[in-house]
């Protein structure tokens, strides 16, 4: 898993895959001892996406919104389903990081309004690409793509998207003190990245999806 | 003269057949087009199928339709509903049999969509 998680690895699943395909990691509460310091630090966060996909295990992967289970067969599988399909949707960053925040916009499109019955949100968040936690209970000490925050709210920001008209948010963020003054937790803010998405949050399907950096 | 009787009958039954045809037609209230696909990329083609409708929602067996692009600089259709993306953008296919017509929106895009895979883990 660990080789799987590593989005800088020289073991990638395939350059084509690479290219594409963005993780994220929600650490959750259990099992037991349940200590686990990247869930602690935004609890509501990591409670509100496992209640809306309704998980009851780990490691358990959902892949563009659909559930991918255990396996890592399917993990590496599911992703491929959809390296030639195209979006409707269009998303792109722009911004920098001062000495102690980061300033950026994020301007989302689609090829078609959204119809009153969807429910099309679009997601930001803030993700350390590597943590390590020397404290680890299972052993597993390098921990990549930690989500740290979402900007736009836990359940999204409603869009009805205008067909080819720009919808642009503007963020100011910093990195939240708990993650600073961590005795547990080991990272550089030069892993730090960006990766929004957009999601029909009825079917639960991802849209589209873009990661951004500061470096 | 049994030839003869041959040649009516034979006559007759397509003459029955043709107007029975006719029948279903008339009857025809709606049509539903059908396709793979709701997103194309320039250059990829794809079949749409139209499945016809009586006033009482009963499935009509065969109608033909004229199929065409509400903007061909976008997607062309050809007679047997094939249809070629050609630039990206936005149009409707539309199919029209004995003055009903239908219409269905297809989307042309050339951006890639990515891939987000979310996972839920711990450390404990």
């Amino acid at each position: 898993m660990n080789t799987l998680t590593n989005q800088n690895s020289v073991n990638s699943i395939s350059a084509e895959l690479d290219s594409a395909w963005m993780r994220i990691f929600y650490h959750v509460w259990w099992p037991s001892p349940g200590n686990d310091p990247m869930y602690a630090l935004n609890a509501n966060m990591n409670d509100s996406r496992s209640d809306y996909y309704e998980g009851d295990y780990t490691p358990h992967m959902f892949t563009n919104g659909f559930d991918s289970g255990p396996s890592v067969n399917a993990w590496v599988e599911d992703p491929k389903k959809y390296l030639s399909d195209v979006s409707l949707y269009s998303i792109s960053f722009q911004g920098a990081r001062t000495t102690d925040s980061y300033n950026f916009e994020i301007t989302a499109s689609a090829l078609k309004n959204t119809d009153d019955a969807s429910d099309i949100r679009l997601f930001v968040a803030t993700v350390m690409g590597k943590v390590v936690y020397p404290g680890s209970y299972n052993g597993m000490y390098e921990h990549h793509n930690v989500i740290i925050e979402q900007l736009a709210g836990n359940t999204g920001k409603s869009i009805k998207f205008i067909a080819n008209v720009d919808y642009v948010d503007s963020f100011s963020w910093a990195m939240p003190s708990g993650w600073i003054n961590s005795t547990e937790l080991r990272w550089s803010e030069n892993n730090l990245k960006v990766i929004a998405w957009v999601q029909n949050y009825g079917t639960k399907e991802i849209l589209q999806a873009a990661e951004f950096n500061f470096k | 003269m049994r030839k003869l009787i041959i040649h009516i009958a034979f006559l007759s039954f397509i003459l029955l057949w043709t107007c029975e045809d006719k029948a279903k037609l008339s009857n025809l209230a709606s049509i539903q087009i059908v396709a793979n696909e709701s997103i194309l990329q320039p250059g990829q083609s794809t079949y749409f199928y139209a499945r016809g409708f009586d006033k009482d929602n009963n499935r009509i067996d065969k109608i033909n339709v004229e199929w065409s692009s509400s903007d061909e600089s976008i997607i062309t259709i050809d007679s047997g509903g094939k249809a070629t993306a050609k630039s990206k953008g936005m149009a409707a296919i539309i199919a029209v049999s004995s003055e009903i017509s239908a219409s269905k929106e297809i989307v042309i895009s050339n951006t890639r969509r990515k891939i987000l895979s979310e996972m839920f883990t711990s450390s404990t």
